[in-house]
């Protein structure tokens, strides 16, 4: 289990920019961490990854803290940023050099993703496109087996079939001890993907709660009437409005829209997380 | 805590293998091209003076391996200074002091011992050369001398202030490590200087005046010259020491 307690963070000296932030992550779960522009998500995973240090708090797998940056601790966790260079070497030289340091990287899983992003032969990294070098990353990633994997804005670059092959390959590279966390603002990308949703802004936390009881609590609809009481949330669209509303007994279970979802959490979170809590 | 100082031989030598790998290229072209202009001036040397010395490969090595070095250390960490390759590079399982040694041990006793290597194996060119081409004999070349020990010291030492210079700056590490050198010497000399005068500055002017009595007793003059070699090899060890001991708290506050 990952853990977050307390946790803040400064840029600046004197201007917060996270406060008190508690979070826990459970093993066997994709959680989607969601927040708009320069809300702090990559910040985050750079916290938790041990690249930045809190001002205070803590953040640890099984205790171990991160900013120890001890090899148990960095054994357990990988970070694929959105944006990085690869050295110029050819794609099995880098798997060479730097799969030794993770003791339960497995080449044939790895193979196996390669093959799957449609990724073939031996190229240099230097030639792939950034797309390519993406899904290479991700696939040396997932390869690796360590327990947690952080993944920052990873649909970007991805072409369309991509973006499919990566749902398919990360839903089945997990497994009830890895925790997958995905940093995104591309929501429809990954609505699928995840079964969990947190939701950042303003140097603190939100919403965070599962894809279940969000579906076991709300519905999203399409309504005419601006005036339904069960309406959380709304937003003008043809012929009506695209709603959040507090599900009934009786009401049926519909698919999470999870952009309508975020932009609700964001002029009201307060409402959702409420309805939630008491369900 | 335990866990930070621990050393993994393996893992020091896959960090090592690492480096060599992603750097292959650069190593080729810079070795390839230094090898290539010393085995053309030896190649002169021997055919215009017919005959090669010890001090001919090391006026040569000497001052390509010490600056060479000395430039290749300072990019030693360059994948931690870049922001994009950073990340994988600090997240990669190994310890900060594993991380460290690695990187200096390949910047400086692999690196002088390649060196060494190289040396001979020119020199077991050159014998080859001299006795087919030139029917002369070269002589086996000697790197164990003390002016080549001397060499070696002077190499670790500087080697140890610009390998922290390769961590604490983040870009045109090699030059900003002369100029903070530079600044932080003329600084120290300037208020040396300046406490000296003060403290000393009755002393001074009795000189001044002509006035020697005291001169000759001063603590400056008491200690023979054959006891500052060993003093001066003492001091520097624990400087290098120290900067290597700078280097580390360095490597372990960095974040991205």
């Amino acid at each position: 289990m990952f853990e977050i307690k307390e946790l803040e963070f400064s840029y600046k000296k004197h201007r917060k920019f996270f406060s008190g932030i508690n979070l826990q992550l459970e093993a066997g779960r994709i959680y989607g961490l969601l927040g708009k522009n320069g809300a702090g998500k990559s910040t985050l995973l750079k916290i938790m990854s041990g690249l930045l240090y809190p001002k205070s708090g803590t953040c640890s797998i099984s205790q171990v803290s991160s900013a120890e940056r001890n090899v148990r601790f960095l054994q357990d966790i990988f970070i694929i940023p959105e944006e990085f260079e690869m050295p110029s070497i050819k794609m099995n030289q880098f798997v060479s050099v730097n799969s030794v340091f993770y003791p339960r990287f497995d080449n044939a899983q790895f193979q196996k993703y390669l093959a799957e992003f449609e990724l073939q032969g031996n190229e240099m990294l230097q030639s792939l496109s950034f797309g390519q070098r993406k899904k290479f990353f991700i696939a040396f990633a997932l390869a690796t087996n360590t327990r947690i994997v952080l993944m920052d804005e990873p649909t970007n670059g991805l072409d369309i079939p991509s973006k499919s092959q990566f749902r398919k390959i990360v839903t089945s590279a997990l497994d009830d001890n890895r925790i997958f966390l995905i940093s995104t603002h591309q929501v429809r990308d990954l609505s699928q993907l995840i079964d969990h949703i947190i939701v950042l802004d303003n140097g603190s936390i939100l919403f965070s709660h599962s894809t279940y009881s969000i579906s076991e609590a709300l519905t999203f609809c399409h309504v005419k009437d601006e005036l339904n009481d069960k309406v959380l949330y709304k937003e003008q669209v043809l012929g009506g409005f695209s709603a959040v509303c507090k599900k009934s007994v009786d009401d049926i279970e519909t698919e999470i829209d999870t952009e309508l979802l975020f932009n609700a959490i964001i002029a009201n979170h307060m409402i959702l997380n409420d309805v939630l809590r008491k369900w | 805590m335990k866990e930070a100082f621990s050393i993994n031989l393996p893992t020091i030598f896959a960090l090592i293998k690492r480096q060599i790998v992603i750097n292959k290229n650069a190593f080729l072209i810079t070795n390839g091209a230094i090898i290539a202009f010393i085995f053309v001036i030896l190649c002169v040397e021997l055919f215009v003076q017919g005959h090669l010395t010890t001090q001919s490969y090391t006026d040569l090595i000497f001052p390509v391996v010490f600056i060479g070095g000395l430039i290749y250390t300072s990019t030693i960490f360059g994948e931690l200074n870049k922001p994009l390759k950073s990340m994988f590079y600090i997240m990669l399982p190994a310890t900060i002091l594993e991380k460290l040694l690695a990187s200096w041990a390949l910047s400086s006793i692999l690196l002088l011992l390649s060196s060494i290597l190289l040396t001979y194996i020119l020199n077991l060119v050159f014998i080859v050369i001299g006795m087919s081409f030139l029917s002369t004999d070269v002589m086996v070349v000697n790197l164990f001398t003390s002016d080549a020990l001397e060499f070696y010291t002077a190499y670790l030492f500087l080697h140890s202030l610009f390998f922290m210079g390769a961590v604490a700056f983040k870009r045109l590490n090699f030059f900003k490590t002369i100029l903070a050198t530079f600044i932080f010497l003329f600084s120290f000399a300037m208020i040396t200087a300046a406490s000296t005068f003060i403290i000393f500055s009755d002393f001074l002017k009795n000189i001044v005046n002509g006035n020697m009595n005291n001169f000759e007793n001063s603590i400056f003059l008491s200690q023979g010259p054959e006891s500052g070699g060993i003093y001066s090899y003492l001091i520097f060890s624990a400087i290098g020491l120290c900067l290597i001991l700078i280097s580390y708290f360095k490597l372990r506050e960095r974040q991205v």
